[in-house]
């Protein structure tokens, strides 16, 4: 009970770099490399931001910019996809937040395999850039849409067949070997780095979010890891796993036998758990924005972290609601769809606790909670519409038009988005020691909250109405109506706001890590670890000559008979309490 | 009190947008409408939550926004509402789930008396079949493809002498009308699918393997056809168009069109 | 079970810690971390290799326009059960690969690999250096001579024109055999840290991780191996 680990007695080993370039380029310090992987992460995702805004006017004013051929219409599709969803999305939550969050909110000094860290960094960079590569090829970046699907992808009538393909797949199979390397690290440290106290139950369900959906990460990229090497053989040396004999370009191709549903099954088994690789981080972070703002524990914690768990495990038997009309065995239809609306319950639940958190609460309206309001709204949205798309002939009319394109933008494109964000503000605080400027930060929430809902509610009509998805243009066609034109005028219009938006965010970003007042170690009364740490920003070693330790949940808000509203993790139990019977 | 008002004004909003735009199903044209009465219930459950949840939210922001002296209720969890909520959540899964369920038995159990039609694409055009007086399809593969015999028949099969060809560039085929009609599906190169918004139902084309829907055209018209699995670069473009015809101006339409057996391809292999 | 005790507890009720719960002086709870990392990874490579098996019998259910070969295949039941998923019943490609005897040969150095490395583990628990020496190089040499067998495999493959393109099956047998053989040579490169701090006398304590990680390791791609070598023998 009285042993104090100190730096001295402490026998791991923990890197102390001696020049700049070993702090901030060679680091093995969580800290740094999320920065850096937090960094590359939007970086990229602004080259597909930017692809998003040719696509958006393409559609809006057909034509009008010469250089959007079908050929890059799809090039830009597809790369928008994967980047936002794989390079983006997965790298920021899990690379970005996870790295940064982990040790600090479990009260660890560092991750427990520091060189794997950066070697898992260096190694995504190294798949960025070889996606980055694709553009430059021959033939461009595929233009085989995100999700790749055989023969189209390998075959001539598709752009960048050729060279883009195969530096798609290559740069998958890096990130994938880049993410399995960061994935066994969050897993062994949340697992066995927590610090005295630190019971799994006591854990912030920020972490709950990132470990269940580390281990679905783990679990699932070797899938697509199989399916990139399985196509990528199909594609060079002339294999069948995926080819049947078919004709491409009057020419008969050397292929026989092979089955495409296949691939969409080792695709779509990735695939779906991937949307809660996504979704599961976002899931807790926003947990912890509510429950820190609202002066309240989250409502309902257990169940919080029970329904975390179960849709892990149930994201991998719902994979084929993807394929419904893909021409896979019809009788699958009945079983998936009945598994994919059982999701839906323990989904449902959180949403209901989240605003039942909010259920007298004392709600403290700042930027990081009105990005948390945002993302229910919009959560609550986007979940609804998965009920469609998941039940099976419900999904019959709407799938591949523009009803999936609103719906999946908004459960797994803005909602975690606005998690991003709010997980930004809540916590820039503590990562540059400065504060942010509140007005640019509420500026930057209306436009982009009230902008993408006017992007995407419109894309649900128009998929009731029939429109297709992945069209260069519409063209004269019976019964789309001149109206619809006019709803991607407005959408493109919307959807430029919202991208210009963002730069708001990001000089705020720029402007106040210089000149920014000095941040209060915990600005926001928080419970949790990482705001209790000796210095701000946290040093190397995160805790100075002592760990921390746990003597309760992190959900001490507003306890009644306390002094302040907040009790921290650290706090030891007062006269009052019941202290653990053991 | 600013976010309060403005959650509520999107949630009327949405209400408002759902009713004033132009924009709902396309009129239906076959028996599908199983599928369009599963989406409704759907549409309503969900709407119905989503008002409900988010008006909620709204009275929640307002009512708990923080004053001066207020504080937070203390109130790790509730089991016995979180007990009733997922309770009332199953029920409205199983509203929906349960019309969804079997309106796709349905979907997938073609009717004994339907016809029988074969839908073919290629990157990036559509072209028919039809089996001629015995009902049945000739047998196909892909190494009997050549510009004279597209569908690739196999000129050795006694199935296919009659089987008739529409192959004419436009993508055009006539339905007759309230005939039940299996279409089965066939592609020669990618992944296509055969998508006519007024019927409802869509499937796609797998090389290497047959797929099918099947429907009851309800009214005469023309519907296009448009394909809804990414295919490659003129995806867009690839479109066709169904004509439903009352029974007497389809079989007509349908004689205009040559048999395989009165192809060279057949006349080659000796085939009758 | 103790598992569903942790979880269903109340946290907001119990404040303090029990004495023993938390990390030793290292900051670490529990066994090595690299052990749990490992066995992490051979969750992950489980996946891999499982899902290859799922794809080989789904390509090898291809069958279709063969209507013999199709009515063959639909009388096992793993056919039904795995090939439903996949739904379509496409080309009658498949032949047999005709496996080369030195596979047999290759399994057998592998299982000896393997013995290497379980009794390195015993010199290690009874601290005999000396022996842990012999053991571990053997070990490893052994991993290494496999590997070289099924380059030899493929070469001589290769050599009488049997590329993988020629069949659904040689495809398969490529991309296993290189997946198995890159995760041993994954394996390789800690046995040779291992080894090299062992052979610079290293004391057992400080080599207790990596000799007992490897093994497991070790005996882990035994096992992939022989059930992807009975795949290919039974089809």
């Amino acid at each position: 009970m009285t042993t104090y680990t100190t730096i001295a007695e402490d026998t791991r080993p923990l890197h102390h770099p001696k020049t700049w370039i070993g702090k901030y380029v060679w680091s093995q310090d969580h800290k740094v490399i999320a920065i850096q992987y937090s960094l590359t992460a939007v970086g990229v995702g602004l080259v597909a931001l930017v692809l998003s805004g040719l696509m958006r006017m393409q559609l809006a004013f057909p034509g009008m910019l010469e250089f959007i051929t079908p050929d890059a219409y799809y090039q830009f599709v597809t790369m928008h996809g994967m980047i936002m969803v794989i390079y983006l999305l997965t790298a920021l939550l899990l690379g970005g937040f996870g790295n940064y969050m982990i040790p600090l909110m479990i009260g660890a000094r560092d991750m427990v395999f520091p060189f794997v860290n950066m070697l898992s960094y260096w190694v995504y960079l190294l798949s960025v850039i070889v996606l980055m590569a694709s553009f430059f090829v021959p033939g461009g970046p595929t233009g085989a849409g995100w999700t790749l699907y055989p023969p189209q992808a390998i075959t001539e009538g598709t752009p960048g067949a050729g060279w883009g393909i195969i530096m798609m797949l290559t740069s998958l199979a890096i990130f994938i070997v880049a993410f399995t390397m960061g994935g066994l690290n969050y897993v062994t440290t949340v697992l066995q780095a927590r610090t005295k106290g630190m019971t799994l139950m006591r854990m912030p369900c920020t972490i709950w979010g990132i470990f269940v959906a580390t281990i679905l990460g783990l679990l699932a990229f070797p899938a697509l890891f199989v399916a990139a090497i399985m196509m990528t053989l199909d594609n060079t040396i002339g294999t069948s796993f995926f080819m049947p004999a078919i004709i491409s370009n009057n020419v008969a191709l050397d292929h026989s036998g092979g089955s495409p549903i296949l691939f969409q099954h080792l695709f779509w088994f990735f695939g779906h758990p991937e949307v809660y690789i996504v979704a599961l981080p976002a899931f807790g972070i926003v947990s912890d924005l509510i429950a820190t703002h609202a002066r309240k524990n989250i409502f309902g914690y257990r169940m919080m972290v029970w329904a975390i768990i179960i849709i892990g495990a149930l994201s991998f038997i719902v994979w084929a609601h993807h394929m419904y009309v893909s021409g896979m065995n019809p009788y699958f239809g009945f079983f998936f769809a009945t598994s994919t609306l059982i999701i839906a319950v323990p989904t449902a639940i959180k949403v209901y606790n989240w605003v039942l958190t909010l259920w007298r609460g004392d709600i403290h309206l700042r930027v990081p909670m009105l990005f948390a309001i945002g993302f229910i709204f919009t959560f609550i949205h986007g979940g609804l519409t998965g009920l469609f798309l998941g039940n099976v002939s419900v999904d019959v009319p709407l799938s591949d038009t523009y009803f999936v394109i609103g719906h999946f933008h908004m459960v797994m494109g803005v909602s975690p988005i606005m998690v991003v964000f709010g997980a930004i503000y809540h916590w820039y605080p503590k990562i540059t020691g400065r504060m942010w400027d509140t007005m640019l930060g509420q500026a930057h929430f209306w436009i982009t909250f009230l902008g993408v809902y006017a992007i995407y509610l419109p894309m649900h009509y128009l998929g009731f109405l029939g429109v297709p998805r992945r069209y260069y243009e519409m063209g004269e066609t019976a019964f789309v109506p001149e109206s619809v034109h006019l709803a991607n005028v407005g959408i493109t219009i919307a959807a430029l706001t919202v991208g210009a938006a963002q730069l708001i965010f990001f000089y705020n970003l720029i402007y106040s890590y210089f000149k920014g007042r000095k941040a209060d170690p915990n600005p926001w009364g928080a419970t949790s670890l990482e705001w209790l740490t000796p210095d701000t920003p946290p040093a190397h070693g995160n805790w100075g000559p002592d760990l921390p330790k746990v003597y309760r949940w992190a959900y001490d808000y507003s306890v009644p008979g306390a002094a302040q509203d907040f009790i921290p993790q650290t706090t030891p139990p007062g006269p009052d309490e019941t202290p653990h019977d053991h | 009190m600013r976010v309060a008002i403005v959650i509520v004004l999107l949630v009327i909003g949405s209400v408002a947008f759902h009713f004033l735009s132009p924009w709902w199903m396309t009129p239906i044209a076959s028996n599908w409408t199983e599928l369009d009465d599963a989406l409704i219930i759907t549409f309503w459950v969900c709407g119905a939550v989503f008002i409900a949840l988010n008006l909620f939210l709204a009275y929640c922001v307002y009512k708990f926004s923080h004053r001066e002296g207020s504080k937070a209720t203390y109130e790790p969890e509730n089991e016995a509402l979180e007990g009733r909520l997922t309770f009332w959540t199953a029920i409205g899964i199983v509203i929906m789930l349960a019309p969804g369920l079997i309106a796709w038995n349905k979907y997938i159990t073609v009717p004994d008396d339907a016809i029988t039609v074969e839908a073919v694409g290629q990157q990036w055009q559509w072209s028919f079949r039809f089996p001629g007086e015995d009902g049945v399809l000739g047998a196909v593969a892909t190494e009997h493809i050549s510009p004279d015999n597209p569908f690739g028949l196999n000129p050795g099969d006694p199935w296919g002498a009659d089987d008739i060809l529409i192959d004419d560039g436009f993508g055009e085929l006539h339905l007759p009308l309230d005939q039940p009609v299996k279409i089965v599906l066939r592609s020669n190169d990618v992944l296509h699918n055969f998508y006519v918004p007024q019927f409802r139902a869509k499937m796609d084309l797998v090389p290497g393997t047959f797929t099918y829907i099947w429907l009851t055209p309800t009214r005469t018209g023309e519907f296009e056809i448009l394909c809804a699995e990414y295919c490659g670069r003129s995806h867009y473009n690839m479109r066709g168009l169904v004509v439903v015809d009352e029974t007497p101006a389809f079989e007509e339409w349908l004689k205009e069109f040559p048999r395989f057996g009165q192809s060279d391809v057949a006349a080659a292999a000796g085939a009758p | 079970m103790k598992l569903l005790r942790e979880l269903t507890k109340k946290p907001w009720l119990e404040k303090g810690f029990d004495s023993d719960d938390g990390p030793g002086a290292d900051g670490i709870r529990g066994p090595a971390v690299a052990a749990t990392g490992m066995w992490f990874y051979v969750g992950v490579a489980s996946v891999m290799f499982s899902l290859i098996i799922a794809a080989y019998v789904l390509r090898l259910g291809n069958y279709g326009a063969d209507p013999a070969s199709a009515a063959a295949a639909k009388a096992s039941l793993a056919w039904w059960t795995l090939a439903a998923i996949c739904g379509i019943p496409p080309a009658d490609d498949w032949a047999p690969m005709a496996e080369p005897f030195l596979l047999w040969i290759n399994t057998g150095v592998l299982i000896l690999s393997s013995i290497a490395w379980q009794r390195a583990r015993g010199d290690l628990r009874s601290g005999r250096m000396d022996k842990l020496r012999i053991t571990l190089t053997a070990g490893g040499l052994l991993a290494l001579v496999f590997l070289a067998g099924q380059l030899t495999v493929w070469r001589t493959l290769m050599a009488s024109g049997q590329f993988a393109p020629d069949g659904p099956a040689l495809a398969f047998f490529y991309l296993i055999t290189a997946l198995h053989g890159l995760h041993m040579l994954g394996g390789l490169f800690f046995w040779g840290r291992t080894t090299a701090m062992v052979l610079n006398g290293a004391e057992p304590a400080e080599v207790a991780t990596g000799v007992n990680v490897c093994a497991i390791y070790w005996h882990y791609l035994l096992i992939v191996w022989v059930v992807m070598f009975g795949l290919l023998l039974i089809t």
